[in-house]
């Protein structure tokens, strides 16, 4: 079996660090995309297993649409979405279920909150 | 860098519990749990440093842009000279072969030569009679 895929995509070049460097002591292969346009460039290619997503980015999608085209994708029916945002109201948790997310984590989170959920 | 916590204050107590469980849930060993935290602290570290120096020369240029201003004051001629001398002395550093740094900082610097005329009196920097 190969190492897990994990494409980080967030516009924050910080908090990418951070969660790179919370998942890279662990043997996965992680990659990087700066906005949803990126992503969806990236994901056909790197076919990754897990994707963390931002909601709020700039370019044509957002993390919640980006999330939903995911979804709808046969090819990445087994891709595992884990959202992350700043957005933390019930009606935000509810829509990013809703776009398909399996799991939403609230910022400011706990990067070992999300290890323990890759 | 240390961090002085009220014992009192309970929001610690419960985020330090928080962050037990969570290290607890984890199921990691010591090893890991250990690199993890070294590599947090160096980059809060470095987040530190980067902040400090953007601060550094956020308030330095501010204090250029004042005392530019300061000298315009007191020059008839407009304040465009010194945008000028600003863009002429980096072109000149640059086609001598100095650094980027160093032309980075002329272009900040030559616009204060001018703020000397603040101390001196206009009967002498004014005076047409020769």
């Amino acid at each position: 079996m190969h190492a897990k895929r994990i494409l980080i995509v967030d516009d924050n070049k910080e908090l990418r660090a951070l969660i790179r460097m919370t998942l890279e002591l662990s043997d996965y292969d992680l990659f990087e995309a700066q906005d949803g346009d990126d992503a969806m460039k990236m994901i056909p290619v790197v076919k990754p297993d897990v994707i963390i997503l931002d909601i709020m980015m700039p370019g044509q999608f957002d993390g919640l649409e980006l999330c939903r085209k995911i979804k709808s994708n046969i090819a990445n029916s087994a891709t595992k979405v884990i959202l992350l945002s700043a957005m933390s109201q019930k009606a935000d948790i509810d829509q990013g279920y809703q776009a398909g997310a399996d799991v939403y984590i609230t910022k400011p989170f706990s990067p070992l909150d999300l290890l323990s959920h890759v | 860098m240390s961090t002085i916590y009220n014992p009192l204050d309970i929001s610690i107590w419960k985020s330090q519990n928080d962050l037990f469980t969570e290290i607890v849930s984890l199921k990691r060993d010591n090893a890991f749990i250990t690199k993890l935290f070294n590599r947090y602290s160096d980059y809060l570290q470095q987040l530190c440093l980067a902040h400090q120096k953007t601060n550094q020369s956020l308030s330095r240029s501010d204090s250029f842009a004042r005392l530019q201003k300061a000298a315009a004051y007191k020059d008839d001629d407009t304040a465009v000279h010194v945008t000028r001398i600003a863009h002429f002395s980096q072109l000149v550093a640059k086609s001598l072969g100095m650094d980027d740094e160093f032309c980075k900082l002329i272009n900040l610097a030559s616009p204060m030569h001018d703020v000397g005329k603040i101390g001196i009196p206009d009967s002498i920097l004014k005076n047409q009679v020769l």
